[in-house]
């Protein structure tokens, strides 16, 4: 049970800390998550303040193109007036003058197309000899500004990926109607893009880096902000990096697996023709903003998408953004090691409790070793006063307890040498009035004295009895009562001739049952001993006239048998204890049953009473 | 007439046994210390010694010793309490024949001494009997012939049997007193073990005899 116990304890402490963990962890979970919460909505808010900040430039790119249309054709005028002033027209010197005149955030152009719509004159050199005759779109207006059905033609903004520029162009025929003269007025959007850029990366501190892309219906072309004018690629290889673009954008974003089947197809040019089907969804789907943590690559990547700008639905610019997640990690890193330190100090409290508890108990076990060997404890410093406390406590009393165990052992000691000095003072008058009384017998043989003479010698008989109880008692620290073997059925007959005197005396009358020859291994005192209690009871107790005694022999040993008439006996079972009495108006010293089972106890013999139909039976199984 | 040294220091114990056993026509000598049973002893043989355990001078146990120093027949018994176990065991090996323990009836010690008296007119082993009184040896009640010295051989054995007898008592005992510068005592034991069933006399090297026989 003891185990059972501690067994619990040690499992309940167990499963407190356990428990603790537990919540501890949650808790450092909940943290944990609340911090990544955090910080992607704080990254939310600077995804959209970066897309604000890009799309307010190419606004404002429109602004301007709106509030400069006046001026604008102010200096398509200027430019018509040049060309009639100059005697050979040179477009350098005319978009000179005009960005002279016209100073502002856009700066101007200037074309000359014949009559085959091909660029004559550019002072942007990279169009010159370009043959715009290849479009029917812009044939159709050339030709209604040659034909003067149309005086001045203001083109829509067009947007030109490749220089990253803005323009609108005008067209007039030229004072000689030779020609027309082309204005083109052209906003650089790509510093500003640039400008932002980089105040963007010096603002947010975590942000790695932007990237923008230019989208059309078919291909993705990357923003370079390092270098401004790239060489054109070839279709394919535009194609390839469309590809690579769109396979970074959907595995930055964890959407790769869902598109995978597609993008290896992609010679069909599948991808292709989806291009803006397949983004649009993506974006649209996720509310615009596109955004994923990995912690493992210590990123958080999120995609905007501004579209429709310049007037122009499949114009899409698409901003990537790339924010470290150090200071992210460093707050969980610092969240984790205070639950660990927690969760340590708990361990090490358990530990110094578990520690605490088995100090307490091995000072007590020593303390109990001690009582158990009664032994003084040593004066000891065990840091627990109440220990000190208890153990000299225990030192006085285990003192004064010892000196109580001497005392009460003198006592003993002088108790039992008063009954053997008594026993010895008594030994020798007994003995003289035993044997006087017997010579008396045999010289007298006058009826009436020898009456007197059988009263004397039934006394003797008692005082004999009960002299050799104590005798035995006296004598039972000192003497080995060695046995031998010995002819039982003799002694018992002897021991009944012996109390006869006693039983007449009571008028009783003692009946023998005796079988001979019956040899047992036995102390002869302790033998007479067994055999004189129960016949002196008998005749002491018993109601009856006839007191049986029998020796019988039986299947495995024999049984020796004290029968009378008499009282119920009430509690058979307390017969043989010590200062026991039945019949508490009979004073006796309460031992002869007491020694009876003690002797009985020493060779093995089996006692039994049985008190039944006003007869009571003392029985002994002697077993050989 | 029988006759009995009685040691015992307690004078009204002594006077009723000693009045006791005079009634029975024993002849009883009275002392009341170790030194006077020694003197008694000393000046004369009684057929019977009855001594307490516990008396002045001399202990009951070196009076013991003493008498079976001087003669090895006359009986000896102890009167004691029943606490003095350790006594008797030492006074049987000191050569006492039975005790009796305080307090006793007349009855128990005229019965104690009439046994060993009984027993002193014969003593059986196993299948023999011998008898004290005409020195035959009997095996199932017939006659065993033994010659005179084997006889007297057998004699002081049976009557010290159990203990070691010395060389010398057996050869004053057999031989008589009779002077001889050499006594056949080996060969005496010898022809009396090849007439007995089993080896009873055992030889104690340099000291004497002792015929051995199981309780």
């Amino acid at each position: 049970m003891k185990w059972k116990i501690r067994l619990q304890k040690d499992f309940l402490i167990l499963f407190l800390i356990a428990f603790v963990s537990i919540i501890l962890y949650l808790q450092y979970l909940y943290s944990k998550k609340n911090l990544i919460e955090r910080f992607k909505s704080e990254e939310f808010a600077k995804t959209i303040q970066i897309r604000d900040k890009f799309k307010s430039v190419l606004n404002n790119a429109e602004l301007i193109f709106k509030s400069k249309l006046d001026e604008n054709l102010k200096a398509l005028n200027s430019l018509y007036l040049l060309y009639s002033n100059m005697n050979k027209f040179d477009v350098d010197k005319a978009a000179e003058i005009l960005n002279k005149e016209y100073k502002d955030e856009g700066y101007y152009e200037v074309f000359v197309i014949d009559r085959n719509y091909k660029i004559i004159k550019a002072s942007y050199k990279p169009d010159l000899g370009l043959d715009l005759g290849r479009f029917p779109k812009y044939r159709k207006v050339f030709e209604a500004v040659f034909s003067g059905k149309k005086k001045i033609d203001v083109s829509y903004l067009i947007f030109d990926y490749s220089s990253f520029t803005l323009k609108r162009y005008f067209l007039i025929l030229s004072p000689d109607k030779k020609y027309l003269l082309q204005l083109a007025y052209v906003v650089n959007i790509y510093s500003k893009l640039r400008d932002i850029y980089y105040k963007l990366l010096n603002r947010y501190r975590d942000l790695n880096d932007i990237k923008l892309y230019f989208m059309d219906k078919y291909l993705i072309y990357p923003v370079n902000f390092k270098q401004r004018f790239q060489p054109k690629k070839p279709l394919e290889e535009a194609m390839d990096e469309t590809a690579a673009i769109l396979i970074g954008l959907l595995k930055d974003v964890g959407e790769y697996d869902k598109y995978a089947k597609m993008i290896e197809n992609r010679r069909k040019c599948m991808i292709f023709e989806h291009l803006s089907t397949i983004v649009l969804q993506l974006f649209y789907s996720h509310n615009n903003i596109l955004s994923k943590l990995n912690l493992n690559k210590h990123k958080y990547i999120t995609y905007t998408l501004i579209e429709g700008f310049f007037k122009n639905f499949s114009n899409r610019l698409i901003i990537k953004n790339d924010f470290s997640t150090y200071i992210l990690e460093k707050d969980i890193e610092t969240i984790r090691n205070r639950f660990l330190i927690v969760l340590f100090s708990l361990g090490i409290l358990a530990l110094f409790m578990k520690f605490l508890v088995y100090y307490m108990s091995s000072k007590i076990k020593e303390l109990v070793i001690h009582m158990k060997e009664n032994r003084p404890v040593e004066k000891t410093n065990s840091y627990i006063k109440e220990f000190d406390d208890l153990a000299e406590a225990y030192n006085e009393y285990r003192k004064r307890l010892n000196e109580e165990i001497e005392k009460n052992k003198n006592l003993l000691m002088e108790n039992r040498r008063f009954i053997v000095d008594t026993v010895h003072q008594l030994k020798t008058p007994l003995s003289i009035i035993t044997l006087n009384s017997d010579f008396l017998k045999m010289q007298i043989k006058d009826k009436n004295i020898e009456e007197t003479l059988n009263e004397i010698e039934a006394a003797i008989a008692m005082l004999t009895n009960s002299y050799e109880d104590l005798s035995y008692l006296a004598a039972e620290k000192t003497v080995e009562y060695k046995p031998v073997e010995l002819n039982l059925s003799d002694i018992v007959k002897q021991r009944v001739e012996f109390f006869t005197p006693l039983a007449k005396a009571r008028n009783k009358n003692i009946v023998t049952d005796i079988d001979e020859g019956i040899i047992y291994k036995i102390n002869k005192v302790e033998f007479e001993r067994l055999v004189d209690n129960n016949i002196s009871n008998a005749i002491d107790y018993s109601k009856g006239k006839e007191i049986k005694v029998s020796l019988k022999k039986s299947d495995n040993g024999f049984v020796l048998r004290v029968e009378s008439f008499g009282e119920k006996i009430k509690e058979p079972q307390k017969l043989f204890e010590k200062n026991y009495r039945e019949h508490t108006h009979k004073r006796g010293l309460g031992i002869g049953l007491n020694i009876v089972k003690k002797i009985c106890d020493k060779y093995g013999i089996e006692y039994k009473v049985i008190s039944k139909e006003g007869k009571n039976i003392f029985e002994y199984v002697f077993k050989s | 007439m029988i006759s009995v040294l009685l040691v015992e220091d307690d004078l009204q114990l002594a006077k009723i046994v000693k009045k006791i056993l005079e009634s029975k026509d024993y002849k009883v000598v009275l002392v009341e210390d170790g030194l006077k049973a020694v003197d008694e002893i000393k000046s004369k043989h009684f057929d019977l010694y009855l001594i307490d355990i516990n008396i002045p001078n001399i202990s009951g146990l070196e009076v013991v010793k003493y008498v079976r120093e001087l003669y090895s027949d006359g009986f000896i018994v102890m009167i004691t309490a029943s606490v003095d176990e350790y006594y008797f065991e030492k006074a049987y090996e000191y050569g006492c024949d039975d005790y009796i323990k305080k307090p006793f009836h007349a009855t128990e010690l005229e019965v104690r001494i009439q046994r060993l008296l009984e027993k002193q007119k014969s003593f059986s082993f196993d299948d023999y009997e011998f008898s004290f009184e005409d020195d035959e040896l009997f095996k199932n009640g017939e006659r065993v012939p033994l010659r005179k010295k084997e006889k007297r051989l057998l004699h002081i054995l049976l009557k010290n049997v159990n203990r070691t007898v010395h060389n010398q008592k057996i050869i004053d005992y057999v031989w008589e007193g009779e002077k001889k510068t050499n006594y056949p005592l080996r060969q005496l034991v010898n022809e009396l073990r090849k007439k007995l069933d089993k080896d009873y006399i055992k030889t104690v090297v340099g000291i004497g005899y002792r015929f051995e026989v199981e309780d």
